[in-house]
């Protein structure tokens, strides 16, 4: 992360679903800052994107907590990912970067297109 | 950005300095004008002909691509899993970013892959991570931190 922005000015491609929104934010706002052109690739999965059918238990991969939403939770579940996708869209508008959204289950030869072209975008 | 772009279409070292005197390759020579860099200045032509000139330098540094993989937890989640996705992608574009000229550098721990073979090891890299969480040295990206466990 120190060395963001010393040297010669380099291109970033962050591939990430970006859970981690502090780390990768901070290192996307230092690489624009530097004036680096950045893309950044969500990949998502199915699962991310809609609520499974009836109550589920969702256990967060980094910190281990756990959390059950019941069926009656789609609402919140839809909620907080469309907060989440509208916070990382404006980080990407408001720093100029590009931004492009990737299903895991699309065949991969449309993902790197969808990722060239919206790097050729930026660059 | 508007430094980028205008780079970029400049062709080859589309990362090139604007100011064009922070590089290494000698471009040409120029008289002194004021807010010039002295450490510029050919202090030999100084010399000779009792006149300030000062050295131009091209940016020579190629351009280069940094690409962050995420592999934390979370990306092994899915079916397919989002981590195969990525590692495709990063693979890919590697190999498109080599065969353009630009050096393509795996960010986070130093490790550069700057050969088409090392991207396509990346590739298939997809087959062996499938169905059982792996992580190799090379992956080990900006967000490291958080794939060895602490968040």
């Amino acid at each position: 992360m120190e060395s963001i922005g010393h040297g010669a000015p380099r291109e970033w491609l962050v591939v990430s679903d970006l859970y981690d929104r502090t780390l990768l934010s901070e290192l996307v706002e230092r690489a624009r800052h530097a004036g680096n052109p950045v893309t950044i690739a969500l990949v998502w999965a199915r699962e991310d994107r809609e609520p499974p059918n009836g109550g589920c238990e969702a256990v967060d991969a980094e910190t281990g907590e756990r959390r059950v939403y019941l069926g009656s939770g789609e609402a919140d579940f839809r909620a907080r990912r469309d907060e989440f996708l509208a916070a990382w869209r404006a980080t990407a508008s408001r720093l100029r970067c590009g931004f492009v959204e990737i299903d895991a289950a699309q065949s991969w030869e449309s993902a790197v297109l969808a990722v060239l072209e919206e790097r050729a975008r930026v660059v | 950005m508007e430094a980028a772009r205008r780079g970029a279409q400049s062709g080859a070292g589309s990362f090139g300095s604007p100011r064009g005197s922070l590089g290494f390759e000698l471009a040409d020579f120029r008289p002194y004008s004021a807010g010039d860099d002295l450490r510029d200045l050919d202090w030999n032509a100084l010399a000779r002909w009792n006149e300030p000139i000062v050295r131009r330098f091209r940016d020579t540094a190629p351009p280069e691509l940094r690409i962050v993989l995420d592999r934390s937890p979370s990306m092994r989640f899915g079916n397919p899993t989002k981590e195969t996705m990525a590692r495709r992608i990063a693979g890919a574009v590697g190999i498109v970013a080599l065969a353009s000229g630009i050096a393509v550098v795996a960010a986070g721990d130093g490790a550069n892959a700057k050969d088409p073979q090392s991207w396509l090891r990346i590739v298939e890299g997809c087959r062996r991570a499938r169905g059982r969480p792996r992580r190799s040295s090379w992956s080990r990206s900006a967000t490291g931190r958080r794939a060895s466990g602490s968040s």
